[in-house]
């Protein structure tokens, strides 16, 4: 028992110490996962098709796969990267097709779709630029990668 | 100072069979007027009274017959026991060991026939009783955590009808309740316990040695069982939530998880809120499973609107545990953090502390545990004239018990046949092994070396003498010393005060902080939270368990200490007292001195030559059981003289003893009786004188009515380790006295041999002014021991602040004194003061680590630089820490040096 017990100290003040680094480390991260900071979803669950282009008015979306009740966001492809959105349209959980979002602002370059969940107040788009970790509805991740496609502009 | 002349007679009573019996004869004389002392011999079939006046003879034979007995021919007869100047019998030592076994032993007769007797004179029970018809149970307490579980159940049984008072030990884990057993039973006890929320299981009082707590053991066996798996599970879910802390392990683990889930269930899962879910699924179980005793304990005391450590164990854990669950289950908190960790973490911690606890608690009581140990199991017991093993529980009072060598004494009882050196250090700490012959009494649980012997078996069971040293170290280890409750009322006050404390912190970091601090200060955390986490730690590191466990272990350790160098400390009080000794008053007869008058000086005539003079001296006093008498007798008896029978023997009261040997006519007795034969001593005036200078008793041998043949000069002789042990005190700046009723030139000589200077003697002193000469000093407002070991000791025993009684001595004496010295060395006296101050040096520092935990940890808390968890982990550690310092105590070794006799 004695060596079982003074093991079980040593144990102790191992997970004393981890629990100190470990909770200085935590204390006010409020998205702990790195990368993926949205929604996490199975490739069969979760998926986007868009074989056309889009013009300056809309776009559209041939076929959507959503878990869950769902955003279609469009924005400026900055360099990679979501910029301004340009357009914005809400779906329902399962399979969509044919999907035309209104498209405003665009000029030139190529455009991000993304799909967001919409976790938020329903009919309402919760996310903000500024708080993107904080917003309610936020993107999928399929493949620890954004549920996202680029659109070429016509 | 008034002095009173006594004088002491033999009274030869039928009947007595046993200690029961004696005592019986000696509290049955004791009320008749003029008898200032008794010593009953159930052996000798006699009872020696000290009087003052002679006493009316029908009221001396009225006495005995009202106690179930006898006066031999009838009538009581008195037959003078000794002059004066002699220590009167009552101080002869009885035979060692088998009588420093304390109360009950007495009041088993072998034969069966004994009347009825009451229990010894405790003045303490005599009240009780006095006051309600009074039964006593001792009750093991499982499932106690801190002083706050202690006056839980001290409160609980003293508002349960029918209970007159109740002391629970932390250490010990035990309740001694004395109740009516008119309107209360034992299981209502027990009911009433569970009531409060603690397992309590009753002990057997008639059990075999150290069997009393064993049901009590196995229930705590049980429970710590119960405690280790409790804390397997609680660490093996808490290691994964304290390993999900690590930032890198924080980011993937819930990714992985959420992953698993979204192929397996599908849907879409957010890592942030999988995270909280694994949090949820760890920490639930530790909390519901393991948290449940600590919620059962704190419903309990919320029950009595009282608080312990499970109150604030509780408090804390749910405050972290149950915001987590809304923050992890209520949508508009789903952006909190959660502390999951916090709250399984502490809960492991705290059962930890409480396994570690356990642990050293144990071992604390390991003097016991080697007591016990000392018991054999079986014995080879004479059956219809055959030698067979029994268990030694079925050896009974009179059964004939062989031991062979290399084996243990069974049970206590006096040698019949053969010859033996046993082994008694294991109860007296003596190493020389003491030598037995047919006569001599042996004690269960010793060593037999060399040599086969039979014995007759005297007391068995609980009454051994080894069964009332582990009763009686039980009973000390069971009592609350006056200390401890400095510990008993803070922590009485600790647990509303810690909740004050943490309801304040809360709310001074929820509204007061924000007010006047920059936000950054709260590390990006809301107010909400810092106040929370700050409020919790506040609660845990307040817990007062540590407070209740700094006196009973250390005592726990110190009287287990005491046990094992052969002094037995009674409780508690006495251990605490002896710390504060500043003078001691030692009897002489029996405690500084043998006892027991020995020849110290042969002076012959012309002519004449040792052996001779011993052999008129002895032929003439064999059959005299006067203690001089006896001296001589003994010395015969070494040189294996032949004593040839004597014609013509006449008793001369206040002379001495004549009559005829070998043919010729021989006085022996003081300078009256040679005057009265004519014999001249002027040759020999100055040595006789000298002697008497001296402190020794002359006796005479004259021989012929013509001439002296000798003079032998006898005297009790101070003990070897005497003048040791009274310089040794000297030096600890303890104040040294001697008390006896002897004159006070053999008084001085006695003193001024042991280094005690006169002005400390207290000589001339009847019985019954010992304890006035006591309460005299402690009027100087000295705290005063008295050492002693004789009937007439008795109420100086019990005046003085610490009794403290030899071993060797009277069954009264020893339940009279608060320290029982087993081996009849004084540099025990020393040892017994040496340990007290380390005690109480312990218990002093224990309070000091159990207090600093609380006293630096709680601002610490409060400013919120206290992780709860780690709260926690220093409440437990303050426990541990405590135990950890009593257990010190276990290095304690005798100042003085114990020379050839350890």
């Amino acid at each position: 028992m004695n060596r079982a017990l003074s093991r079980s100290l040593a144990l102790a003040f191992v997970l004393g110490a981890l629990s100190l680094a470990g909770c200085t480390a935590a204390t006010g991260e409020d998205h702990p996962t790195g990368g993926v900071w949205g929604y996490v979803a199975s490739a069969d669950d979760a998926q986007i098709e868009v074989s056309g282009t889009a013009t300056a008015d809309e776009l559209t979306v041939d076929r959507v796969l959503s878990p869950g009740d769902a955003w279609l966001v469009v924005h400026l492809n900055d360099d990679g990267k979501p910029g301004m959105r340009v357009g914005l349209q809400s779906i329902g959980a399962g399979e969509s097709l044919g999907v035309t979002i209104a498209l405003e602002g665009v000029a030139t370059g190529s455009l991000i779709v993304a799909v967001h969940a919409d976790k938020g107040e329903a009919g309402e788009f919760d996310f903000s630029m500024d708080d993107p970790t904080g917003s309610p509805d936020r993107p999928y991740f399929v493949d620890r990668a954004e549920l996202a496609v680029v659109v070429a502009f016509e | 100072m008034e002095t009173t002349m006594t004088r002491n007679y033999t009274i030869a009573i039928e009947g007595m069979h046993c200690h029961a019996c004696e005592r019986l004869v000696t509290a049955n004389l004791m009320e008749v007027p003029g008898i200032t002392a008794v010593v009953a011999d159930a052996a000798a079939g006699t009872a020696v009274i000290t009087v003052e006046a002679d006493p009316d003879l029908d009221s001396v034979a009225s006495a005995i017959r009202a106690a179930g007995f006898e006066p031999s021919g009838g009538a009581a007869t008195l037959k003078e026991a000794g002059p004066e100047s002699v220590q009167p019998p009552l101080e002869t030592p009885e035979p060692a060991l088998p009588d420093a076994a304390g109360p009950e032993d007495a009041d088993v007769c072998p034969t069966g026939t004994c009347p009825t007797v009451p229990p010894a004179p405790d003045p303490a029970l005599m009240a009780a009783s006095a006051a309600a018809a009074t039964a006593h149970a001792t009750f093991g307490i499982i499932g106690m955590t801190c002083s706050s579980c202690q006056a839980v159940i001290e409160r609980t049984l003293a508002r349960t009808p029918g209970v007159g008072s109740a002391v629970v030990n932390l250490a010990a884990e035990t309740a001694t309740v004395a109740y009516d057993p008119h309107t209360l039973t034992v299981d209502e006890i027990v009911a009433a316990i569970r009531g409060a929320g603690y397992d309590a299981v009753p002990h057997d009082e008639d059990a075999a040695p150290g069997t009393a707590g064993d049901a009590q053991r196995e229930a705590q066996q049980a429970h710590i069982a119960k405690e280790k798996r409790l804390f397997v599970f609680s660490l093996a879910l808490s290691v994964p939530l304290a390993l999900l802390m690590i930032p890198s392990l924080m980011e993937s683990v819930p990714l992985v998880v959420a992953e698993w889930l979204a192929r397996t269930f599908g849907g879409a899962w957010d890592p942030m809120m999988v995270f909280k879910y694994i949090g949820f699924v760890l920490a639930t179980p530790v909390q519901l499973i393991a948290g449940a005793q600590f919620y059962r304990g704190f419903w309990h005391a919320l029950k009595r609107r009282t608080g312990n450590m499970d109150t604030l164990v509780a408090i804390g854990t749910s405050a972290a545990y149950l915001y987590s669950v809304a923050a992890t289950f209520v949508p508009a908190l789903a952006m909190e953090p959660v502390f999951f960790e916090t709250s399984a973490l502490l809960l492991t911690f705290v059962i930890l502390g409480k396994l570690l606890e356990a642990r050293a608690k144990g071992k604390t009581s390991d003097a016991i545990k080697k007591l016990m140990g000392l018991a054999p199991k079986t014995a080879r017991a004479v059956r219809d004239g055959a030698e067979i093993d029994v268990p030694v529980a079925d050896v009974i009072v009179g059964d004939t018990v062989v031991v062979r060598p290399g084996e243990k004494v069974p049970v206590d009882g006096a040698v019949t046949e053969g010859h033996s050196s046993v082994d008694e250090s294991m109860l007296t700490g003596e190493s020389i092994p003491v030598e037995k012959q047919p006569g001599d009494p042996v004690i269960g649980g010793t060593l037999n070396k060399l040599g086969s012997f039979r014995f007759r078996a005297t007391r068995v069971g609980a009454e051994t003498a080894l069964a009332q040293i582990v009763k009686l170290v039980e009973e000390a280890q069971g009592s609350k010393a006056p200390v401890q409750r400095f510990a008993d009322r803070i922590s009485a006050v600790f647990v509303p005060v810690v909740i004050a404390l943490a309801v304040i912190t809360f709310l001074a970091w929820m509204f007061v902080v924000p007010r006047f601090v920059d936000p950054s200060f709260y590390l990006d955390v809301t107010p909400f939270i810092k106040a929370l986490l700050a409020g919790t730690a506040v609660v845990v590191i307040a817990c007062p368990c540590a407070l209740g466990l700094a006196t009973p272990t250390a005592i726990m350790v110190g009287t287990g200490k005491g046990a094992e160098n052969g002094i037995l400390i009674k409780s508690g009080e006495a251990l605490e007292t002896a710390y504060k000794i500043a003078a001691i008053v030692f009897d002489k007869t029996g405690t500084l001195t043998h006892g027991k008058p020995v020849v110290t000086d042969i002076e012959l005539a012309d002519g004449h030559d040792v052996d001779r003079v011993f052999m008129l001296a002895a032929a003439l006093e064999r059959g005299s059981e006067h203690p001089l008498a006896e001296a001589i007798t003994a010395r015969a008896k070494e040189k294996a003289l032949h004593l040839p029978p004597v014609e013509g023997f006449a008793a001369i009261p206040g002379h001495g003893v004549e009559g005829t040997v070998d043919g010729m006519r021989v006085a022996f007795g003081n300078r009256r009786l040679m005057a009265r034969e004519g014999i001249d001593l002027a040759r020999f005036e100055d040595r006789i004188s000298s002697l008497e200078a001296e402190g020794k008793t002359v006796m005479l041998v004259g021989v012929n009515g013509a001439k002296l043949a000798g003079i032998i000069a006898v005297a009790d002789t101070l003990k070897a380790d005497s003048a040791e042990a009274v310089a040794h005190l000297a030096k600890m700046g303890v104040e040294v006295y001697m008390i006896t009723g002897d004159n006070r030139r053999t008084a001085e000589a006695i003193a001024a041999q042991a280094g005690i200077p006169a002005d400390h003697v207290l000589a001339e002193v009847l019985p019954e002014h010992k304890a006035d000469e006591v309460a005299a000093l402690q009027a100087r407002g000295l705290t005063v021991a008295m050492v002693g070991d004789g009937i007439n000791d008795t109420p100086a025993l019990a005046q003085a602040d610490v009794g403290i009684a030899m071993g060797a001595g009277t069954d009264i004496a020893m339940e009279t004194g608060g320290i029982v010295l087993m081996k009849n060395d004084l540099r025990d006296v020393v040892t017994a003061i040496e340990l007290s101050r380390a005690t109480i040096r312990k218990i002093h520092q224990n309070f000091f680590w159990a207090l600093g935990y609380n006293s630096l940890g709680i601002p610490v808390a409060a400013l919120g630089l206290l992780k709860p968890e780690l709260a926690g982990a220093a409440m437990a550690m303050s426990s541990v820490s405590v135990v950890t310092s009593s257990l010190m105590l276990r290095r304690f070794r005798p100042g003085m040096t114990k020379g050839t006799t350890r």
